[in-house]
């Protein structure tokens, strides 16, 4: 053979070999393809490690399952599942123009509320930007990530974490947090485990069959499992190395376990992470507030949040990138009709609205969820609290209505469509650099917080109450402390409650920035027709003091010389609240001007005929008459 | 589809009452200075309608009802036409105040004026060029009285789906279907109001041109 040629073989086998690897990706495996039956299949399954083999629940050595292997080795394609909307945090190069509800760094002791999102949110700021690594990422927010993504190739990208991704593991999708439906499963018990940087325990912690202890984060960075030389020097009392034991009577001989998984989701599961109840004293209780309408009449989240293999879950939202997704939001069921004659609407059952009365200018401008979701307005917007932001249903969370940070509700926004939408609102508060171009950066966050936080000398005890604010003073001289140390190009300034604050000789000088905060679209608690704004006619939004129009929201601010500053709704809906008020007062004396209009019709109708029965009484007797010749009254 | 219908024929109906003016000596400017000069006058005589005669009296009132209807009307129409055609398409904001504020006077206003010139607008042998035989093949014209009569008659017509389309639209009677049918039902009917107005300043103008003079 001549070189030529085998230059050519071997490139051949090459471009072979990637096609191979790039179709071995994609194919679907044996449980990823539905043979029709409507039967769930049985889930008895041996346990695999992360390096593929066969866990013995019998050894002494615990040794924690991959979700990537049980799940992924032979039944389902992990590659396929782990790209999926839930997983792909970081692995998306379009800007979001939608806003959805962001990961919230909230830290009252350096005056930081800042919305984070990888997905390039317009709004947000990529962790990146901080300066946090995807592991302090998982420290702070990890409870409420489902895994893969930044979790699982960090450890191969991050060299300064790297011995540390070493003790924890990797964070691989966990494929439990949503499917499985065993009521011993342990959302709370997986959060704390993440907490503890225990990545590679925290699936099978977090399981009925197998009982977990220890905290990764307190191991020495050459931490080894099976050798306990390496935890000698821990103080084993307090920081115990994760050890994992298997409840051996759940296997059986062939070390198999049962895992009740569904495709059918129980709500429970979404709702670890999306939860959410009204951060008020005389509501801040569930039996207080009334559950989705479409839950009580038997659907489950999974019947509209639909997914394929893929996970991308339908959002509620038409997306032209996932096929039938129209289908599956509000007008998809209750209200669109087709023109094949193939039925669309009525959806499960879903009743078709006929809005009796409602002119159609609110249908352009108004989405379904202003009228139909979250809670009836009130003259000063509620708060909200989100599992998410504010960690519910983790172990020992703080219980009180007013935890940091505060999301107002049910702010009636304008979105990028021109639609008043109900939002959920922050005002963002961080401290950053204005370049030249003015654009705003924040500061890294370990900056802010080994510098900023002991000059502002806050309380660190309390996360909850009233957003700390602090005098003009300290901030000028917070930033000019900045300003000289020239660590960074442009100027220190300070974003907080709608506007950004830098040094202007020896006062602060403000202008507007973010001065609608940040918000994200709500769509749930839907409530029902006879619950809906507008049920009892055009007052619940056209009155001269109808919370829809008038509400007054309170912006939020880190200085004492901005705090109870109030906004009108109103800059929300792009609206003039002079002219808001106006167009009310026509909604006063509106029964007097229909009475008007229809009398006025009536008069009009009565000449019409009236003077019809002349006309016809003339035209005969015009053509009737001897003569035929029109003589008017005659 | 309205937009463009709405947007050709009222360019349409202005080329046509620029056309007519050219022919008889007047300008659409010229007619608006008259209909300006009008809403001052009628304003005066109804502030001094106690030393007028009785029939002068309805004759002031006429006048009077004649230029506020009409007015209330180009106040109406722009404030829908405007946004309709040249903005965003949809009746809202400012332009949605005015119109739903003056609303129920024009519709009062329009109700008077009917009923002040309905007996003056009856047909007879004087609104034809000849007289109206029907054993002459050849029928007669109708002379610029007709005219004016037939485009009253036919505003009194298009008001009332205009004004019943409305108001039915604001109680709980239709569902979302209805109430854009409705909608459709107002625009167009109000529409033809409108250039039926234009028509009717043309002839009017042509009645009494020697007012340009």
């Amino acid at each position: 053979m001549n070189y030529n040629f085998r230059l050519r073989l071997n490139f051949t086998i090459l471009i072979i070999l990637i096609i191979s690897i790039k179709f071995a990706a994609q194919e679907r495996k044996v449980g990823d393809v539905n043979d029709g039956s409507k039967l769930h299949p049985v889930h008895l399954l041996n346990l695999l490690d992360e390096d593929g083999n066969v866990i013995d629940p019998k050894y002494e050595y615990g040794i924690p399952f991959s979700t990537k292997n049980t799940c992924g080795n032979e039944c389902h394609n992990y590659k396929i599942i782990s790209d999926g909307f839930h997983f792909n945090f970081h692995d998306t190069n379009k800007i979001d123009t939608e806003t959805h509800e962001p990961w919230i760094y909230t830290d009252p002791t350096t005056l930081t509320i800042l919305p984070l999102s990888y997905k390039k949110q317009i709004g947000t700021f990529s962790p990146e930007d901080l300066n946090i690594s995807p592991m302090q990422f998982l420290f702070r927010f990890g409870p409420y990530y489902p895994g893969g993504d930044i979790s699982e190739f960090d450890s191969l990208e991050n060299p300064k974490d790297f011995m540390r991704w070493n003790v924890s593991g990797k964070l691989e999708v966990n494929c439990l947090i949503c499917h499985d439906a065993d009521p011993f499963y342990d959302q709370a018990e997986y959060a704390s485990n993440i907490r503890k940087q225990n990545y590679k325990w925290a699936a099978v912690a977090s399981t009925s069959f197998a009982e977990f202890k220890g905290n990764a984060s307190k191991m020495p960075n050459n931490f080894d499992m099976y050798n306990l030389t390496t935890v000698q020097s821990i103080d084993q009392r307090s920081s115990v190395p994760p050890t994992l034991k298997y409840d051996s009577i759940k296997f059986n001989s062939a070390n198999k376990v049962y895992f009740n998984v569904s495709k059918n989701i129980p709500n429970d599961n979404c709702y670890y992470c999306h939860s959410s109840i009204i951060a008020d004293e005389n509501l801040h209780s569930n039996w207080k507030n009334d559950e989705d309408v479409h839950i009580k009449a038997g659907l489950k989240c999974v019947d509209c949040h639909r997914n394929g293999l893929d996970h991308n879950m339908i959002k509620g939202v038409s997306d032209s990138k996932i096929p039938k997704s129209n289908s599956f939001t509000c007008e998809g069921c209750h209200i669109s009709s087709s023109n094949d004659g193939k039925p669309i609407n009525g959806n499960l059952g879903a009743p078709i609205p006929q809005h009796l009365g409602i002119p159609p200018i609110h249908f352009e401008r108004l989405s379904c969820t202003t009228c139909h979701s979250g809670i009836w307005p009130t003259e000063k917007p509620n708060m909200i609290k989100t599992s998410r932001t504010h960690f519910l249903g983790m172990h020992g969370t703080n219980k009180s209505p007013d935890v940091f940070p505060h999301i107002l509700t049910n702010i009636f926004t304008e979105n990028n469509s021109d639609k008043i939408e109900p939002r959920n609102l922050i005002f963002p508060s961080y401290w950053g650099i204005k370049d030249s171009s003015e654009k705003t950066t924040p500061l890294p966050i370990e900056f802010v917080e080994q510098i900023i936080r002991p000059m502002l000398a806050l309380d660190s005890i309390f996360n909850f109450g009233t957003w700390p604010s602090v005098k003009d003073s300290l901030i000028i001289s917070i930033l000019d402390s900045i300003k000289n140390a020239k660590l960074f190009k442009g100027q220190p300034v300070l974003i907080t409650g709608g506007k950004i604050f830098e040094v202007d000789g020896k006062t602060l000088s403000s202008d507007d920035y973010f001065e609608n905060g940040f918000s994200w679209r709500i769509a749930h608690t839907v409530r029902p027709a006879s619950q809906a704004l507008g049920v009892n006619g055009c007052n619940d939004c056209h009155s001269m003091n109808s919370a829809f129009f008038t509400s007054d929201i309170n912006v939020e601010s880190s200085l004492l010389s901005q705090k109870g500053k109030n906004i009108s709704i109103s800059n929300f809906q792009n609206n003039n609240e002079i002219y808001q008020s106006l167009f009310s007062l026509t909604f006063f004396f509106r029964p007097i001007l229909k009475f008007i209009i229809i009398l006025s019709a009536i008069v009009i109708f009565i000449v019409i005929a009236g003077y019809s029965i002349f006309a016809i009484r003339s035209i005969s007797n015009f053509v009737f008459s001897n003569n035929n010749t029109f003589n008017g009254d005659k | 589809m309205f937009r463009i219908l709405s947007f050709l024929l009222i360019i349409g109906s202005f080329v046509w009452l620029y056309n007519f003016g050219k022919k008889n000596g007047f300008s659409i400017s010229d007619l608006l200075n008259k209909f300006i000069e009008l809403c001052k006058d009628s304003i005066k005589n109804i502030s001094s309608l106690k030393k007028e005669t009785f029939s002068g009296k309805i004759q002031v009132i006429k006048i009077f009802f004649y230029v506020f209807t009409t007015s209330l009307f180009l106040i109406m129409a722009i404030s829908a036409f405007l946004p309709t055609i040249f903005l965003d398409g949809n009746l809202s904001g400012i332009f949605l105040l005015i119109h739903v504020s003056i609303a129920p006077f024009f519709a009062i206003s329009l109700a008077i004026s009917i009923v002040l010139f309905v007996h003056s607008n009856r047909f007879d042998k004087n609104d034809f060029t000849s007289q109206l035989d029907l054993n002459n093949n050849k029928p007669p014209k109708l002379n610029n009285d007709g005219y004016l009569k037939i485009i009253f008659w036919l505003i009194n017509l298009f008001s009332l789906p205009a004004i019943i389309s409305i108001i039915l639209n604001m109680f709980p009677l239709f569902g979302t279907e209805g109430q854009n049918i409705l909608l459709e039902v107002h625009r167009y009917s109000t529409l033809l109001l409108f250039i039926l107005l234009i028509l009717q300043s043309g002839i009017l103008s042509l009645k009494f041109k020697n007012v340009f003079k």
